[in-house]
């Protein structure tokens, strides 16, 4: 996020997406750190509120 | 709405100090919590939960709702906006999840900080340990050097640099919403090309 000038602000990121006029659905990596976030919310949240339930 | 540049620089500013604060902060937060957990000195745990407690409220907390409210400002005011990029997406929700559990940890450490604080919890204080420190085995002692300390910290700053690595490297990819918008955008300038085009003919 940052401003015009050095590129935040502008979407550096269009370029490669200008040619499609389709709606694609999300890449790669957001299924993996998608994947991965969930694995590590729930074991948390169990870890959190059984081993520590105190806290 | 896009901000002006001067205005946007002044909120990114404050974004990045907030931000990078509060990871800064959380990084010390794990030295304090690791010594509360390991040191045999009651007195030393008691120090350092009463010091958690002040850095909590007066330092982390602030940091972190002034990171996702410049943090918003910031994306809502851009052309990267705040449901548009994935990465975008993926840090709002990592911050509220970090400052909620952040606000339910607070809440607990304020009522171990006032047990803390009490003159009368360490009854047994008063033995020595080889190196002269006095040391507690009751559960006082057993009650603040509690391993969910560590289990905050430790996530809290996990989640804080995973958020800085996807601001740094800001991966490609935009949601449907994203891609909708620009499509929008990319039609309606094309249909002003062309008005003025058909005038010329």
């Amino acid at each position: 996020m940052y401003g015009a000038r050095s590129g935040v602000g502008a979407d550096t990121h269009t370029g490669a997406e200008q040619g499609r006029e389709a709606i694609t659905g999300p890449p790669r990596w957001v299924k993996v750190f998608a994947t991965i976030s969930a694995v590590v919310l729930v074991a948390f949240l169990v870890v959190r509120f059984t081993v520590f339930a105190g806290m | 709405m896009t901000m002006r540049p001067r205005l946007r620089r002044f909120v990114l500013t404050t974004h990045v100090i907030s931000s990078v604060g509060w990871l800064g902060a959380a990084a010390a937060y794990v030295v304090l919590a690791v010594l509360v957990l390991t040191t045999p000195n009651a007195l030393i745990v008691r120090a350092s939960i009463l010091v958690m407690q002040r850095e909590l409220l007066f330092v982390i907390l602030p940091l972190g709702c002034a990171s996702l409210i410049t943090g918003i400002v910031q994306s809502l005011g851009t052309t990267w906006g705040l449901f548009r990029h994935y990465w975008v997406v993926f840090k709002l929700l990592m911050n509220v999840f970090a400052l909620f559990l952040l606000v339910e940890y607070t809440k607990s450490l304020v009522g171990l900080a006032g047990r803390a604080a009490h003159p009368d919890l360490f009854g047994d204080v008063g033995f020595a340990d080889h190196a002269g420190y006095p040391v507690s085995s009751g559960a006082d002692l057993h009650m603040l050097q509690d391993p969910g300390h560590i289990v905050h910290s430790a996530g809290g700053l996990a989640v804080l640099i995973t958020a800085t690595v996807l601001a740094v490297y800001k991966p490609r990819g935009m949601t449907r919403r994203g891609q909708r918008q620009q499509l929008e955008q990319r039609r309606s300038q094309n249909e002003r090309h062309r008005v003025p085009q058909a005038q010329k003919q």
